[in-house]
């Protein structure tokens, strides 16, 4: 079982002796910092105190959580534990949260292993070892995990995965799950509000026959014919992930001559059908999951006339806010020279994570998960992420952080070597532009 | 008119697809009677190859046709090694045993190309000759297709003069009917299975090096390709490279107008082929009933 801990003590570290020097370093400089008498105001993980005393009887805020470790799935689980590596030694040296060393244990699901998961976040359930649970990949799982979490009344932080159904029509009473990322909701009503605000009215949906792509399809269609009345789905076609052959899927879209094409296709798969829209000169506009591992991958003859994205937040736009450009140079200056030289969106999500967990046990000056709902429940929480200039909202009547997708227009950036969003054509849509508490009411069955 | 016309293409490019992958599968399969499931292994491992080499040499109209060869090469390479090594031990062993094996070099080589070359999806160029699209009637329809269906038709033709024209053909075919009688003949036939083994693997390094450049290579493309690589085997009669060929344009085309018409069932469609072709002959379109 492959198994990541991320603390500034004990663990098994994959790189030890860079933490030994990293914290030896980082001590020097909050020693230092104390006999000089100099305030915490540059310290963008947070103003902990150092002084502060953890409430938590092993000095340690544990936090556990499965993930594609193994990289089954590509880059998005690596990246979120770069992130992790370099920000939690960070935070622990300026005092940890609320004084507590703050601990991250990410094990290998491995994906797509369900019951595997299951069976991990209940066994770490039962040994009562950890204060608080992530879920940092896969949405059929986090969609059963708040039966448990909810049960024990540990608090559940959706930090990666984009599944809705947990914050809606399946939200618990009481539940102690939350939303620090982005949701399949939002990203898919979010290329919706896009694509009617572009004036298109026949869409074609292209997106793959499983869980999430039928998700985003079915969040984005029927947000698009409530905004576009008159609007028409002209073929969905659902073809499995890593298709060989997409050109009977393409023949059949082009077919049904739509003004623009929605698909919940990420990764190898849009580059095979960038590849066939390139052959054949075709511009109808797509609208594709292009994240990280797609971007970067992009060279500049690869990419379509009006190729359209969206990501749960493009890094590219986030970096524009204070968090967004902390976490961009933080990265950057950590893994500038290495394959992934600038953090994907999954980065800015499990950033907006910790800060949540680090918000709101200062709100409540603990750590009990009754106490931090009814903070939320209270109305008005928000904490720092990279969605906003100001603080980002948490909904009280479902715990989703009002955070931001990102859909525009994919070029390719020479300076970043990369593609990119293009600001000019782009649109920030944040989740609380496209459902009221009115709506979600509604949805959620009170 | 254009849409049917195109889609039959796209149908018949699918088919070419299948075929490159199942032609090696179903050789295999013939020959020395085992059900390798590492054959979309195989196959993943020719496409990444084909992508380390072109990036290595280039991708251009000479250098496109050195990377099918290499590639290819490397793939019989692999597969010499894991049929020497342990695949011989296996055979006349059960089909569970078989299939437990070769699951376990599933694992082994996606373990091994993860560690070589990462999660993230590759990309390689098209051949300058092969890109862009030809208009039938009012549609444009890629190049790289055509090339796809003719390289299937080459593979398809190479195969049965082999078997059919050549001395390891005859060999081949006197292994399947009586290996113990051809090993006292004075052929070894344990070479003679590792040549026929190399040959299958060096379909699928070929199959694999061929259709990189139509998208993209990622892992899990061996599992996504073996399924219905399966499919159109079993359709074809385990063992029959002309029903091999029948069975890929069968499921090929059906799918591809299954995917115009029904899309929401176009998957379904594609087992219910395989379902119906059963039911008329067990033994598929061009086996041969177990006595």
């Amino acid at each position: 079982m492959s198994q990541h801990r991320f603390a500034s003590h004990g663990g098994d570290d994959r790189r030890p002796r860079f933490f030994v020097v990293f914290l030896a370093l980082a001590l020097l400089l909050v020693a230092t910092a104390s006999a000089c008498g100099g305030d915490d105001e540059g310290n963008a993980s947070g103003d902990t105190s150092e002084t502060a005393s953890c409430p938590l009887d092993d000095g340690e805020v544990n936090i556990f959580s499965t993930a594609d470790v193994s990289a089954v799935a590509g880059d998005i689980t690596p990246m979120q534990l770069r992130w992790i590596e370099s920000e939690v030694p960070k935070i622990n040296a300026a005092g940890g949260v609320l004084g507590c060393t703050l601990d991250i244990e990410v094990v290998d699901e491995p994906l797509p292993d369900f019951e595997s998961g299951i069976r991990k976040y209940r066994a770490a359930l039962a040994s009562e070892e950890y204060d608080l649970y992530f879920a940092m990949f896969d949405s059929a799982l986090v969609r059963a995990l708040p039966k448990f979490t909810n049960r024990a009344k540990k608090i559940l932080i959706l930090a990666g995965v984009g599944d809705h159904q947990p914050f809606y029509e399946e939200l618990e009473d009481p539940s102690y799950a939350m939303q620090a990322g982005v949701s399949t909701l939002g990203e898919g009503r979010a290329a919706a509000k896009f694509a009617a605000d572009k004036g298109w009215k026949k869409i074609a949906i292209l997106t793959p026959n499983y869980a999430y792509g039928q998700d985003v399809a079915d969040a984005f269609k029927e947000y698009f014919l409530e905004l576009v009345p008159d609007g028409e789905i002209t073929t969905e076609q659902k073809p499995a992930f890593l298709e060989k052959n997409f050109q009977p899927f393409v023949n059949a879209v082009v077919a049904s001559k739509p003004d623009a094409v929605f698909g919940g296709q990420y990764g190898a798969d849009i580059i095979s059908l960038y590849k066939l829209w390139k052959a054949q000169d075709l511009t109808i506009p797509t609208i594709f999951f292009t994240e990280q591992s797609v971007l970067e991958q992009l060279k500049p003859a690869q990419i379509p006339e009006n190729s359209y994205g969206y990501d749960r937040g493009a890094p590219n736009i986030l970096r524009e806010t204070p968090r967004g450009q902390y976490v961009w140079d933080a990265y950057s200056e950590e893994y500038g020279t290495s394959d992934h030289p600038t953090p994907g969106s999954y980065v800015f999500i499990i950033d907006s994570a910790i800060q949540l967990v680090q918000a709101l046990a200062e709100k409540t000056n603990g750590f009990d998960a009754d106490a931090w709902t009814e903070a939320i429940k209270a109305g008005g929480f928000a904490y720092e992420s990279a969605y906003q200039e100001e603080p980002t909202d948490v909904n009280h009547l479902n715990f989703e952080a009002n955070t931001c997708a990102t859909v525009g227009l994919v070029k390719f950036s020479e300076e970043l070597s990369q593609g990119f969003y293009d600001p000019e054509d782009s649109a920030h849509v944040c989740l609380d532009e496209v459902i009221d508490d009115e709506e979600r009411e509604e949805l959620i069955g009170r | 008119m254009s849409t049917y016309l195109v889609q039959l293409l796209a149908g018949l490019g699918s088919a070419a697809v299948l075929f490159l992958v199942a032609s090696g599968l179903t050789l295999i399969f013939g020959a020395l009677r085992i059900v390798n499931f590492a054959h979309g292994s195989l196959y993943m491992v020719g496409a990444f190859v084909s992508v380390s080499l072109a990036d290595a040499i280039g991708f251009g109209n000479a250098e496109f046709w050195i990377v099918l060869l290499l590639a290819s090469l490397a793939v019989t390479a692999v597969g010499v090694a894991m049929e020497v090594s342990v695949l011989r031990l296996i055979y006349g062993q059960s089909l569970l045993t078989q299939l437990l094996v070769t699951f376990a070099f599933v694992l082994i080589i996606g373990g091994v190309v993860r560690a070589i070359y990462g999660s993230q999806p590759r990309v390689t160029e098209t051949p300058p000759f092969l890109q862009g699209s030809v208009t039938i009637i009012d549609r444009q329809f890629p190049v790289y297709q055509f090339f796809l269906m003719a390289l299937a038709v080459a593979v398809a033709i190479a195969l049965w003069l082999m078997l059919y024209r050549t001395g390891l053909g005859r060999m081949v075919r006197a292994a399947v009917s009586d290996p113990e009688l051809l090993a006292l003949s004075g052929v070894n036939v344990s070479r003679l299975f590792t040549s026929v083994f190399a040959l299958g693997c060096f379909f699928a390094g070929l199959a694999g090096a061929a259709v990189a450049p139509l998208g993209s290579v990622s892992l899990g493309i061996d599992i996504s390709v073996i399924l219905k690589a399966f499919v159109v085997v079993v359709i074809g009669g385990l063992g029959s490279i002309g029903g091999a060929f029948v069975g890929a344009i069968l499921i090929g085309v059906a799918d591809s107008f299954g995917i115009l018409w029904f899309p929401e069932t176009s998957l379904a469609i594609v087992f219910a082929v395989l379902v119906v072709v059963l039911m008329l002959r067990p033994q598929g379109l061009f086996g041969r009933a177990e006595s």
